[in-house]
């Protein structure tokens, strides 16, 4: 009791020391834990942009290639599917459900998607995430559109506007190359944001993108003939869509249909599972994982050194005062605690303040970074990787403060009571 | 009771066999005396106040000191007879720097609750009846920093009579003083040690302070080892 009583007076009475040696542990900790969030918030926001989906079916290419430009809304297809293939293909007996995606148009530099009522009823992301409206709701007619957050958040578009979508893919606020000038379409639905790339999406009905492009088919615009847009929905005839994604009925039924769509004749058609797709994907990103957790554990080891050193330096001037403690009964073993648990408590204190710091500093800042990086932050569960590199600063802790500890024990034995000035 | 209170018998201690730092055939110190060690340096002092504190072990021979024998202890027991046994006072520099006086002074107490002696006052008590005598009550509970060194070997003085130790050793504590503190220091010293017959001894290259003492002994006489 004593002993950790004067670890206390010992601490408090090198306020200047041990306050900043606790800061840089606390930041150390702060930091260290953060970028580990990041690290694994950007890898569990990649792996769940897209759940639940067993198939991702295009035409025939790169696999790589298919996700990136269905799923993350990156590059562009070489070919489409034909309408046709897609329906027989989501009639199958084995299909559960089926998500068209038609892809060439854009807003603004953000995509334009033709979908159905489909992909707010059955895309899932992160687990069980589902689509929901921040206001209004899906299109139901051929020049109605939803948009996805960021568009909402960036370009300040509300329900009610009437956009103009580019043909082709545009730069964002860039000059566009060709205008579907003829139709405007009405924002009639705002999704709330899912921190994956739907928030980018513009996303309007198949029959929509088939209507703008009346009179297009042949690459150029014929300016003789009048267009009839306001024919109703179920009469345009759709042609074609770049890819689709399916959910099986079970597991096992899903490698089944990846090989019947392999093997399908009407046309050269892929199936894709999107988790091994996307540990691929991941796999070449992984050096920026690595990278993030090289930082980390570079910023730990520096906050480790900090408190050996703070320790080791104030050793001479304390040979003194272990002198006295020795000639006041106090055994060798006990300054060695004295030292250990000195710098442990030091460790204990950074490491409770830098978790506090971390878990508000997370509690400002998260809603700010998901909005402009995407990345899912949580802020309450620690992973269990995060208990083992806490037990891990601990460790070092006791290490650190065992390293000035032998010192002091080594020039106590040398020192007897004789006190060098 | 006719045991001396100290006695060495054929005390060598050396780190090289041939050549022994400290070698004492026989001394010793009666109960209560008062004894002033003439130890100039070189002449072996810190060796054998290492000894006696059970800092250090001897090569050969035999440590009593009030009825135990020092020599087969193991570190811990010596380190504990320590606490409880002996007051120590050093030449200089015996503060805690980040304790406050009263905490210094009540530090051993609370190391060894063992070593109180003091049957009526309560230890708070005792220590501000000490801290009265030695002059020091109005520093009680101020840091160490802002005490002159006489106040502050004041201090250490007042934390080696703490619990009234049947032995005090004292290493120079006068050297940094001047006459005048150095006698009244030691006037008070020895006064309060007499009250529970605490054996003392004080070594000190200064024979001008001998006379305060029931005995001198001067250490190059009895130690036959070769100081380098």
């Amino acid at each position: 009791m004593t002993l950790l009583k004067l670890s206390f007076k010992s601490l408090s009475g090198r306020k200047v020391v041990s306050t900043l040696c606790i800061l840089s542990i606390a930041l150390s900790v702060a930091l260290f834990l953060g970028i580990e969030r990041i690290r694994t918030g950007a890898k569990e926001g990649f792996m769940n942009t897209i759940s639940q989906t067993d198939l991702i079916v295009g035409a025939k290419g790169g696999s790589l290639q298919l996700l990136l430009y269905t799923v993350f809304q990156l590059g562009q297809a070489i070919s489409n599917i034909r309408y046709s293939s897609y329906k027989e293909i989501a009639g199958m007996d084995s299909v559960e459900w089926s998500i068209p995606i038609s892809l060439g148009d854009s807003y603004r530099g953000f995509r334009v998607v033709g979908t159905t009522d489909d992909l707010f009823k059955n895309y899932r992301f992160r687990g069980d995430q589902q689509i929901h409206f921040l206001k209004g709701e899906t299109f139901k007619n051929v020049f109605e559109v939803v948009i996805g957050s960021d568009l909402f958040y960036k370009l300040k578009l509300n329900i009610g506007d009437e956009i103009f979508l580019s043909h082709g893919l545009s730069e964002e606020g860039g000059e566009t190359i060709a205008e579907h000038k003829e139709r405007a379409f009405k924002v009639v639905g705002i999704m709330a944001p899912t921190q994956t790339p739907l928030d980018r999406g513009v996303y309007i009905a198949l029959q929509g993108l088939e209507a703008i492009h009346f009179g297009l088919e042949t690459g150029s615009k014929n300016k003789a003939t009048k267009i009839n847009y306001d024919i109703p929905m179920q009469k345009i005839k759709i042609t074609q869509i770049t890819s689709m994604l399916i959910k099986a009925k079970s597991r096992f039924m899903t490698l089944r249909l990846q090989r019947q769509i392999n093997d399908y004749l009407g046309e050269p058609l892929m199936g894709v599972i999107p988790g091994l797709a996307l540990s691929e994907l991941w796999q070449i990103l992984s050096y920026v994982e690595e990278s993030l957790l090289l930082i980390g554990a570079s910023v730990l080891v520096v906050g480790i050194f900090g408190i050996t050193i703070s320790l080791y330096s104030s050793l001479n001037e304390r040979r003194r005062e272990i002198s006295i403690l020795r000639s006041l009964g106090i055994s060798l073993g006990k300054i060695i605690f004295l030292f250990v648990f000195e710098s442990l408590l030091m460790v204990v204190l950074g490491v409770i303040l830098g978790m506090g710091l971390l878990t508000s500093a997370l509690h400002f800042l998260a809603p700010m970074i998901q909005r402009h990086f995407s990345i899912y932050l949580e802020s309450n569960t620690p992973t269990e990787m995060e208990y083992y590199y806490l037990i891990g600063v601990l460790g070092a802790g006791v290490l650190s403060g065992l390293i000035p500890a032998i010192r002091a024990y080594f020039n106590s034995l040398q020192d007897g009571l004789a006190i060098k000035n | 009771m006719n045991h001396p209170f100290l006695s060495l018998e054929d005390l060598n201690f050396s780190y090289q066999k041939e050549r022994p730092l400290l070698h004492i055939n026989q001394f010793q110190i009666e109960q209560a005396e008062r004894l002033f060690l003439h130890g100039p340096s070189g002449s072996g002092k810190s060796t054998l106040l290492a000894l006696l504190t059970g800092i250090q072990v001897p090569s050969s021979g035999k440590i009593m000191i009030n009825n135990t024998d020092l020599t087969p202890l193991s570190q811990t027991k010596r380190d504990q007879f320590r606490g409880e046994n002996i007051g120590y006072i050093f030449q200089s520099f015996n503060l805690i720097p980040y304790l406050t006086v009263l905490e210094n002074i009540l530090l051993p107490m609370q190391i060894n609750p063992k070593r109180n002696r003091e049957k009526n006052n309560s230890i708070t008590e005792s220590a501000n009846e000490l801290a009265h005598k030695l002059g020091i009550t109005r520093y009680l509970n101020t840091t160490t920093h802002n005490l002159s060194i006489g106040e502050q070997q004041r201090v250490a003085a007042c934390r080696a009579l703490i619990g009234h130790p049947p032995f005090i050793i004292c290493d120079e504590p006068t050297s940094s003083l001047d006459v005048d503190n150095a006698h009244q220091f030691l006037d008070t010293l020895l006064s309060e040690s007499k009250k529970y017959l605490s054996t003392v001894l004080f070594v000190s290259h200064d024979n001008r302070l001998a006379h305060h003492f029931d005995r001198k002994v001067s250490l190059s006489e009895i130690n036959k080892g070769k100081v380098p």
